[in-house]
Order: structure tokens, then sequence, then C-alpha cells
């Protein structure tokens, strides 16, 4: 008690400042507007600013002047932002509507029912969200796919002689769909765990009342998960926003243009003030997702407030339903998720695209060397530079950005609960979060006009790995931060001090104390970012070089460029090292939850 | 609906996997009485009470209600919990967040397609019953914890229903709050003169509200019959120390029939046998004696076949007395004196055992012998 007192009033002596808590914070505070304050100012700043090729292109502008022209044409040109922010729009919408449909249906049929085989539909609904946003894309292409611009067929057309209608081979309705398959597990989430926190009594009160199954479902399951559902919506609708990839394989070839992919093609045409422009629309549009989400959070209505004890769950019974409930189910989510999936690995195996013989078969794409009669002489995967380089960087970038990101999160955690309260941890603990609110695609171009030229005795990062970690570090320290804050949360009060009374200097605190009981949540954290980071597009295909290509840049650039083949065998293999790495998380959590003392 | 039933539980059985919830219980509730099911937590007080909701299935058994089945596995009948016409008041009250205090009691009456005047009208009066005019406006969440559980049992009492279920209601509430509720539920049962099963794990509250209670263990009635009954003559041990605060005290002893007493505490002491029962045991039996601590009668002086014992905590509350003795062989009694006797400069009490008040078990079965 006296001891704390004494030091509130020489706060700023220089006994506090010595302090190693005071240190960190200094050093925490510094990081965090390097790494994200003065990037998002200077992603402002930059689009009022001319370049060198404005001062060639306009008159009496200099390099380095402020001027308003990039805004101007912005606004003026209709294909520049409104046309692109109308499809994005519109893909939102379609796509968060599609995944709250298959998402929530399912999120009810296998938290609230007694559905058969409910727990393999519970394992493939969460799959498509461990994969790239754009994984389906590809297997869409390869089954869809017509002649009419002269490109081989497709599955479909191979099969039965049917030429599909290109507007289901590109455009919105097959970005929607595509997109919504892959973001319905995110509802499904959301919703299941809205579902599972509903006292199962507020059902039963209804039924003791008379009300029939229809009328409770409707008047009291219903509204419960509304808010839950809600969330899920903006949130689905805030992700679909960012994403570059599917948008771009799936829109690009019928001109169907969205933020994204507008963004990247201003960048392309050296008019970088303006993609940071549509990268700023982006960022508001995100902006004002999350604080509608906010608001619906906590209303006087709010389901979290009630219940608690007593609590019971009781499976609505679907009888005689439930079995063709359930085979409809399993083959929906083996057709959208599985199937694709056998079909891309499938197509990587054909010398020659749309020829499903078996005479077509080859292992060119995974083994050859290189060929001129082949795919432009690109060797096949394990024998092809690019692809190794490829790979070793991905997992470069995702082993060193998701160290990174966890040991400051972690020491994030760490002064926020320290500090409760106070202004300094106050702002460690918004200003980590903000990347939240900044799509993607936005994070890259945000960076690139940051970090592009030498920032005091920063060299220019453009190129570099180092700048793609960073980028790592920054988009995901919000997930390391509350995951950092949460541990800091059981370890950093009493437990901490009492080690402090015993007389342990803070190294030896850490080290003894906090780092053992806080050790599982900062593995899962890194962990978490490298499975995010492995699978990541849009934050890395506006700064990628040719050296710092990395697994799913190199895979969209092959399917880009019409490498069909080598773009599908590159998914799969992408889709496996996921899928591995995801099954090891999932042991290790396993193991160390079973090895933790109660 | 409607009118007043009572509810008649014949050999009913629930397991779940290899635990048998409840045991062959069998059960008549009269028409406007007050049961209490009463027991520790996991006895089976509450799989009965889902039982009777229709929320649980029974695997064996019949259960009416009135004169009609609700529930007969021979038969196959089970009718819905939402066609039972039995209301149940939630230890968790499970009121609909997203509804006024209004919606939430007027819920039934819209199910039932009333016209709009009659929902108002009977909805306003039973919040009136419950005393809960003019919150009708309120979310539950802008209420306490007992104005909720007040409107929780509005909202089944709005309906009519032949029978109210109440699950611990409150058991979630303070001290306090629960006092004045326990007073309120008592003055609406006698104003609605309906059949109410209640389950608690508070045997005072089973007490002073209840005219019947049933105490349960391990899935099974151990004694059912009116409260007093229950306290002043449990049919066994378990019941026996189940009932009071503080529990009631249990001396072990041996009898000796010879001398028609049953030596206590190593022998230091003794209680008399009295004729009836010397039938009833054998010479050298081990039985258990029972006496509850509001009973012993306490002096600072010898008196006849009193027993001295030594004083080693003196515990004075305000209204009462609490008085820890010890016996010689380290057996503890507890007793209540109103009359604060205090004792002597030797630490001890004399303490006479009143026969009256004085109750034998068996060792083995833990049963009255009576």
């Amino acid at each position: 008690m006296n001891r704390r007192s004494v030091s509130t009033r020489v706060r700023w002596g220089l006994h506090e400042i010595v302090q190693p808590r005071f240190v960190l914070n200094v050093v925490l505070a510094a990081v965090l507007v390097v790494l994200i304050v003065m990037p998002a100012v200077s992603l402002v700043y930059r689009s009022f600013t001319a370049s060198l090729v404005d001062s060639f292109r306009i008159p009496g502008v200099q390099r380095g002047d402020l001027i308003l022209h990039h805004w101007q044409r912005v606004i003026v040109t209709r294909s520049a932002f409104f046309v692109p922010l109308f499809n994005s729009l519109l893909v939102a919408v379609g796509t968060a509507l599609v995944a709250m449909v298959i998402g929530s249906a399912l999120a009810w049929l296998v938290v609230r029912t007694d559905l058969p085989f409910r727990r393999s539909l519970a394992l493939m609904a969460v799959v498509p969200y461990m994969l790239p946003s754009w994984a389906l894309a590809l297997p869409w292409l390869e089954f869809f796919k017509n002649t009419s611009a002269g490109r081989p067929p497709g599955f479909l057309q191979v099969l039965t002689g049917i030429e599909v209608p290109t507007w289901l081979v590109f455009g919105p309705v097959p970005i929607i769909i595509v997109m919504g398959l892959h973001y319905f597990p995110f509802v499904y989430l959301i919703v299941s765990s809205a579902l599972t926190n509903i006292d199962s009594q507020l059902e039963e009160a209804s039924e003791l009342l008379g009300a029939t199954r229809w009328q409770t479902l409707r008047s009291v399951t219903f509204p419960a998960i509304v808010p839950g559902l809600f969330a899920s919506l903006l949130l689905a609708f805030a992700r679909t926003i960012g994403t570059y990839g599917t948008p771009a394989l799936l829109g690009g070839p019928v001109g169907f243009t969205v933020l994204p992919v507008q963004i990247r093609s201003f960048l392309r045409m050296n008019l970088a003030a303006r993609a940071y422009i549509l990268s700023i629309g982006l960022i508001l549009i995100s902006v004002v997702l999350l604080y509608l989400n906010q608001r619906l959070v906590g209303t006087r209505k709010s389901f979290s407030l009630i219940g608690g004890k007593g609590f019971k769950t009781r499976p609505v019974t679907l009888g005689k339903a439930g079995p063709w409930i359930s085979a409809g189910a399993h083959v929906f989510l083996i057709v959208s998720v599985i199937l694709p999936l056998l079909l891309l690995f499938w197509s990587s195996f054909m010398e020659r695209a749309g020829s499903y013989n078996l005479s077509n078969f080859t292992l060119h794409y995974w083994f050859g060397a290189g060929d001129q009669a082949i795919s432009a002489g690109e060797p096949g995967l394990f024998r092809n530079p690019r692809v190794i380089r490829g790979t070793f960087n991905s997992l470069r970038i995702a082993i060193f950005g998701g160290a990174i990101c966890a040991v400051l999160g972690m020491l994030i955690g760490y002064s926020v609960v320290k500090g409760r309260g106070k202004t300094f941890s106050q702002f460690l603990e918004k200003v980590s979060f903000l990347p939240m609110l900044i799509p993607s695609i936005a994070f890259g171009a945000i960076y690139m006009s940051f970090f592009a030229r030498p920032i005091g005795p920063l060299p220019a990062l453009y190129g570099t790995m180092a700048l793609m970690v960073l980028l790592v570090v920054g988009k995901q320290l919000p997930f390391t931060t509350r995951t950092g804050i949460s541990s800091m949360f059981q370890v950093a009060g009493e437990l901490e001090e009492a080690a402090e009374i015993s007389g342990a200097s803070w190294p030896r605190r850490f080290l003894n104390i906090i780092w053992p009981l806080t050790r599982s949540g900062f593995i899962s954290g890194v962990l978490i970012v490298f499975i995010t980071t492995m699978r990541e597009l849009s934050l890395f295909i506006l700064v990628i070089t040719s050296r710092t290509e990395v697994l799913t840049t190199l895979t969209f650039s092959y399917a880009e460029i019409g490498q069909q083949q080598l773009s599908n065998a590159l998914m799969t293999l992408l889709i496996m090292i996921i899928l591995i790495v995801t099954a090891m998380i999932k042991l290790y959590e396993h193991l160390s939850r079973r090895h933790r003392p109660a | 609906m409607g009118s007043i039933e009572a509810v008649h539980i014949r050999n009913v059985t629930k397991t779940f996997g290899s635990t048998v919830a409840v045991n062959d219980v069998s059960l008549t509730i009269p028409a406007g009485s007050f049961t209490t099911l009463l027991g520790p937590s996991g006895c089976g007080k509450t799989t009965l009470l889902r039982i009777l909701a229709g929320l649980e299935q029974a695997d064996n058994g019949q259960i009416l209600v009135g004169s009609s089945v609700i529930y007969d596995s021979e038969q196959a009948i089970n009718v819905s919990a939402r066609k039972r016409g039995i209301g149940l008041v939630f230890q968790s009250y499970a009121l609909w967040p997203h509804m006024t205090v209004f919606q939430n009691v007027s819920y039934g009456l819209k199910l039932r397609k009333l016209s709009h005047d009659e929902i108002e009208q009977r909805t306003l009066a039973v919040l009136k019953t419950v005393g809960m005019e003019g919150y009708e406006k309120r979310y539950p969440s802008e209420l306490s914890g007992g104005q909720q559980q007040r409107v929780s049992m509005a909202r089944m009492l709005v309906v009519e229903p032949s029978v109210l279920l109440m699950d611990e209601p409150l058991s979630n509430l303070d001290a306090k709050l629960r006092l004045n509720l326990r007073a309120e539920l008592k003055r609406v049962h006698e104003a609605t003169g309906m059949t109410i099963v209640y389950v608690t794990h508070d045997q005072t509250e089973a007490m002073t509200l209840s005219t019947d209670v049933a105490v349960m263990n391990h899935g099974v009635v151990q004694q059912w019959a009116p409260p007093q009954e229950v306290y002043h003559n449990s049919r066994n041990l378990f019941v026996a120390e189940f009932m009071g605060t503080p529990t009631t005290n249990r001396i072990t002893g041996t009898v000796q029939l010879k001398e028609s007493r049953i030596s206590l505490m190593g022998g230091v002491a003794s209680f008399p046998l009295g004729a009836e029962l010397q039938s009833l045991v054998t010479d050298g039996e081990t039985v258990h004696l029972s006496i509850r601590p509001e009973n012993i009668v306490l002096s600072a002086q010898e008196q006849p076949g009193s027993i001295p014992l030594a004083v080693y905590a003196y515990l004075d509350s305000g209204p009462d007395v609490h008085v820890y003795l010890q016996g010689p062989d380290g057996t503890t009694i507890i007793a209540r004196d109103d009359n604060r006797v205090k004792p002597g400069s030797d630490k001890t009490l004399h303490v006479t055992l009143p026969a009256d008040a004085v109750r034998l078990y068996r060792d083995e079965s833990g049963d009255l012998i009576q």
C-alpha cells in the first residue's frame, strides 16, 4: 500500500522511469506507432501527394506537392470508384445472405436437433474456413468453364456437352456462390455458439404454455439468435468486401470489377494515389459495419443477461425426417466442399486441360522437368524453383510473423492488464485492435504507401521479406493481443504479486511465473497466425515482388496467366499443408489440455 | 384446464444411462395442496418435476392429473408438454429477454387466441396478484431477481393451469428477498387455491410453505407426510438428519435389555428404554438416538438422569444460543438453549434428554423403531 502511494506521488520520478514495465510500455507504444498509426496516416497523406509520374502528367505540379487531383478524378470517373463500389456491395450483400442461410441452417441442425451424424456435418462445415477464400474458385472454373472464349471446356461440358451460359461461369453470380460457400462457416460458428448459449428453458416455458414447435422457434429461438445472426452477417459482409482472389478470377475475364481488384489495377497503372483513395473507402465501409456490429451488441433485450443457473439443453427431435435431412445436408456439403477439392486434385494430373481421359494422365505438373511442349516450359511443382522458393517464403513469413506477432500480443496483453484503466494501457489496447477495421487488401496498400521509402533509420522495405513479415505482424496483432490479454488476465494479478512480495525481480517473475502459465496461449497464438498467413492472398497481393512471392500469390498468378493445371496442383499442395498443420494444432491443443493441471 | 386437480404418480421410474434418477415413485398429490419434493441435489426431485411437466419421459409408470392419464408406459400414452395444462416456474426464471413483462405474461393467452380485451384484462389481473402492476413495459433485464421471479410466476398463473410446478424458484435470490417471496408464495397459493408441486433442497422453505412434504433421496421417496410430521417423526435417519438446522443430534448406543436401558458414550451415560420398545429390539443391538437441539434440556446443576458434558463452544446469535457439548468419547451434542444457562467454572452443563423427544433408529436400515 505504502509503496504504491509513494510511487503515485513521484510518478515521473527516475524511480518510475527505469522500471521495466515503464520501459516495456514505451517500447510497445513505439512499435504500435510504427506498425499501425504512421502507416495509416501515411495512406491518407499519400492520397493527396503528387508522384513523379504526376509531375509529368499534370502541368505545374512538382513531385511531392499536395494535390486534390486524384480525389477529384476518382469521384468524377464512374468506372474508377462508383462502379466497383456498387459491384463490391452487390457481391458482399449476396455473399453474406448465402452464407447466412447455409450457416444458420447448419448451425441449428447441428446444435439444436437430434439429427443423425451431426458430428460429421460439424466437421465438414468448418473445412471451407480453413482454406484460402478463393480455393473454390479454381474448381468452379474447372467444372463450369465453357468454350465460348476459346478456353478448353470444363468438366460439365465434357460430361454432358452442355455449354454453360457465361453468367454462370463468370461475374457476380459465381462470385457470390463461391464466396458464400467460403464464408458460411463464419456464420455457422457464430450462430451455433449463440444457439448453444440459449437456455433451453426459454423454449420449454413456451412449450408448457401450449406453443407448437414452430411457434416456439419463431417467437423464442429465432429472436434469441437475431443479434448473433446480424453480427455474423455484418462480419461476413466486412470480410467479403476486402477479398481479392475470387472476384479477380471469376470477375476479371468479363470485366466485372470490385474495389480490391480496382485497387490493384490502379497500382499497376502507376496511379498509387487513387489506389490509396479506394483503400480509404474500403476502410470507411468496414469501420461503419463494425460500428453497427458494436451497437447491436448489448441492447437491453440482450439474451446474455439472463439464464445461467439451471442450464439445460434438450435437442429438438426430428423424427422420421431426421435421416432425410441428414442425408441432404451431407450431400450438400460433400458436393460443395469435398468434391470440388477432389476435382482440383484430379485436374492437376491432366496433361491437357479439359480432357478427362485416362490417356491424358500425367504427373508432369507435380514432378515433371521443364518441357517447352507443356505449359510454356514451367517445370512441375517439386522441380520448380519458383514453387520451392515460394514454399520457403510462405513458411518463413508465417513462422517469423507468427512468433513476432505472438510475442507482441503477449507483451501488450501484459501491459494492458497491469495498467488497467490507465490512459497508456487504453492506448495500447485500442491501437492494437485497429487493424481489425482494415480490410486485408487495404492493409497491404497502407504498407505499400509507408514502407516503400526509407523512414528515418529504417531503409526502404519494398521487395524485402521483412516487409512481408511486418504485414503479417501488423494485420494479425488484434488476434494475438486478444489471446494475450485473456491469458494475462489469469496470471498478471495476484499470482504475479505473490512472486513480487516473495522478492522476485521483474525478469524472474516473467520467466518463472508468467511465461509458464501463459505459454499455451502464446503457442496457440503462433499457430493461428501461421495458419492464417499460409492461406492469405489479399494481404500480400499488392506488395509481392518476384523475390518475395509466396505460395498463394504464385498459385494465383498461374491461374491468372491460364496455367490452370499448375495452379490447381499448387492449390492442392497448399490445402494439404494447411490441413496437416491444422490437424497438428488440434492435436497439440488436445494434448496440452490433457496435461494441464487442474 | 382451469379446474384444480390432484396428481397421481404411480410407480414412476426414470434412468439416465446406469444411474436411476427416479426409482419407483408413487405419490398422490391432493388437489389444492402445496406439496414439496425435498432432498439433496441429485436426489431425483427435479427429474420427477420435469417428468410431471412432460419435459422428460419416464421409463415406466403412470401419471394422472385428476382423472385424465397424461402418461402411461403400458398404454404408451405420453401427452406432450404443451397439451398437459401444467405450469412450470423455472429456477432461472426463463423469461424471454426480448419481450416486455406484458408480452411475457400474455404469451400463453395469445396462443389461446383470446380476444385482445380479455388478454389485457387477465394479464393485468395476474400481474396484480403477484404484485407487479405498473411494470408491464419493462424488459426482464430491467428487473431485479425477485421481480423476474414474480413475472415468471405470473406467466404460468395466467393460463390457469390445473397444476403449477416450481423448480427451486427462490434459490437464485439473496437471503432477505427469499424470505419476502416465501410469504408471497404462501399468499398466492392461498389466493388461487392451486395445486402446487414445489422442488427445493432448502428444508426451511419446505417446512414453512408446504402442506405436504415428500423427502427424496437416491430417487426414492423416503417419507411423505405433513411437514411437522416429517420433522418430529422422521421415518428414518436420513430424513431425521436432513431436516433441521443445525441438524439433529445422533447418539449411538447399545441396547442392554436386562437393565432396560441403552448404554451411551461408551457406558458413561445411559438412556431408559421404554417398555413399548423393549419387544422391538434385541439385547446388544446398536441403535441411534436422535434428539433435536431445541428439545435438549440444559441445567447448571445435576438433575435426575442427567449427563454431565463439557462445553466447548457457546454461540450466542442474539435470538438464540447454540451450545456445543462433548462427551468423554468424543460424541458432540448441539443444544439450543433459550434459557441461556451459563456453564459453571468447571465448564460443564448437565444434559437431560426428554424421553418423548427422543427417537430411536436401527443401525443397519436406519428405520425408526416404533
